[in-house]
Formats: C-alpha cells, structure tokens, sequence
C-alpha cells in the first residue's frame, strides 16, 4: 500500500483497493501452498472469515467517509507499531 | 479456546483491512496463537483463508467505489511470489535478528513517507477552473 502511494502514484482509496485485489492472488497461493504441506486449520480458517468479511464492508464503507489523508496516517501508526514490536 | 473473542478479533482486523487495504493478518495471527491455540506456523497458515475472503471482498467493495486499478493489483500479485522465492532465499542466508531491524528500518521508512504526506494537509483540488 505505501509502495502504490509513495512510488506508482495512487491516492489512499485507490491503493487500497488495489492492494486488496493483490492479496487475493498471494494469499491464495499461500493457501495452496501451505495447505498442501497440512499447515491450514480450515474449520478455524472458516470460524474467523465470516467476521473479518462483515469487518472488511464496515471499513472500507467507514474508510469513503474519512479524509484520503487519515488513511495514511492510520497506515503510519500500524507500520511504527509493527517496526517496534519487531525491534523490541 | 475463546470463540467470542477470536470472532471480535476477526470482525476488528477485518475492519482494518479495509480501512488501510491489509489482508488482516497482523491481528488473525496472534488472535489465532493466543486464543485458538494454534501454533505460529500453523496461524499464519490458517490465517490465509480470511485473508483470501477479505481481499476478495474488500476488492470488489472499492471496485464499487471507483478505486481499484485491476492491472496494478494483477501486476503486483503475479510478481509477488516471484519477489518472495528471491527473499525466502536471502532470509535463510542472514541472521534472525538482522532480518528483523531490516524489516523495522523499512517499515518505518514508509512511516515516514505516509507521515509527511498526511501531514501536509488535504490535497488540492485540481487547479480551479474560474467560473465562466
């Protein structure tokens, strides 16, 4: 997402959006690949989907109502976060 | 085993997903480890499958919207692996903890694009066309 905003040029929405579609096509190799090696739990994989898919609608309808701005700002927090949980 | 709990979890890293454009793996994995006793491996893997649901519809969602570059995201998904085969191999070549602060210094590297590009502001309208 920051790669499609800082390099190719998109505006917030349009990054998302695009990085959504991009992750179908990845996570669905990793679903084969790691489920060929008896890695997926698939009953726990369909308990959490129901939720994250109801959770997905409210945010990306949220994400129309906030400034394109915000969703940098937010993205910003997540990655200094993620950079400490990884230093510390 | 806590089930409301990972259902929350789920509904909470789905709705972040589609805030910021995340598979929302960032909170499947650890709700997975801690609450359905699954092992690291074993998340990550399992998280997947949400991951598929949620850029699937979190896709067609901002598609709806007007904001999906479809041969931007086929380019990105196709080249991805291709780009992850090449890590895999240099991550096996280097100390844990090497790897580590060098995904933290990228990571706050794009903090701090997003950062000051947030912080400038609202963008400019397209330069305003006076009234005829």
């Amino acid at each position: 997402m920051p790669l499609l905003i800082l390099w190719l040029g998109h505006r917030e929405r349009e990054a998302t959006g695009t990085s959504l579609a991009a992750i179908v096509i990845i996570a669905l190799l990793g679903v084969i690949g790691h489920g060929a090696l008896g890695n997926v739990d698939l009953a726990k994989g369909l308990l959490i989907t129901p939720p994250a898919v109801a959770g997905v609608v409210a945010g990306t309808a949220l994400q129309q109502r906030v400034p394109e701005r915000a969703v940098s700002a937010v993205f910003a927090v997540l990655l200094v976060v993620s950079a400490a949980v990884l230093v510390f | 085993m806590d089930v409301v709990g990972i259902l929350i979890v789920a509904f909470v890293a789905g709705t972040l997903g589609g805030m910021v454009g995340v598979g929302g793996g960032v909170l499947f994995v650890p709700g997975l480890v801690v609450l359905m006793d699954l092992s690291q491996l074993e998340a990550e893997a399992t998280s997947l499958v949400a991951v598929v649901a949620v850029g699937a519809v979190g896709a067609w969602r901002q598609h709806g919207y007007g904001n999906l570059r479809l041969n931007d995201a086929l380019a990105i998904g196709l080249l991805s692996p291709l780009g992850v085969a090449i890590g895999v191999v240099a991550a096996n070549e280097m100390p844990e903890r090497t790897l580590e602060l060098l995904f933290a210094a990228l990571s706050l590297y794009f903090a701090t694009g997003l950062a000051i590009r947030a912080l400038r502001g609202p963008e400019r309208p397209s330069p305003a066309r006076s009234p005829q």
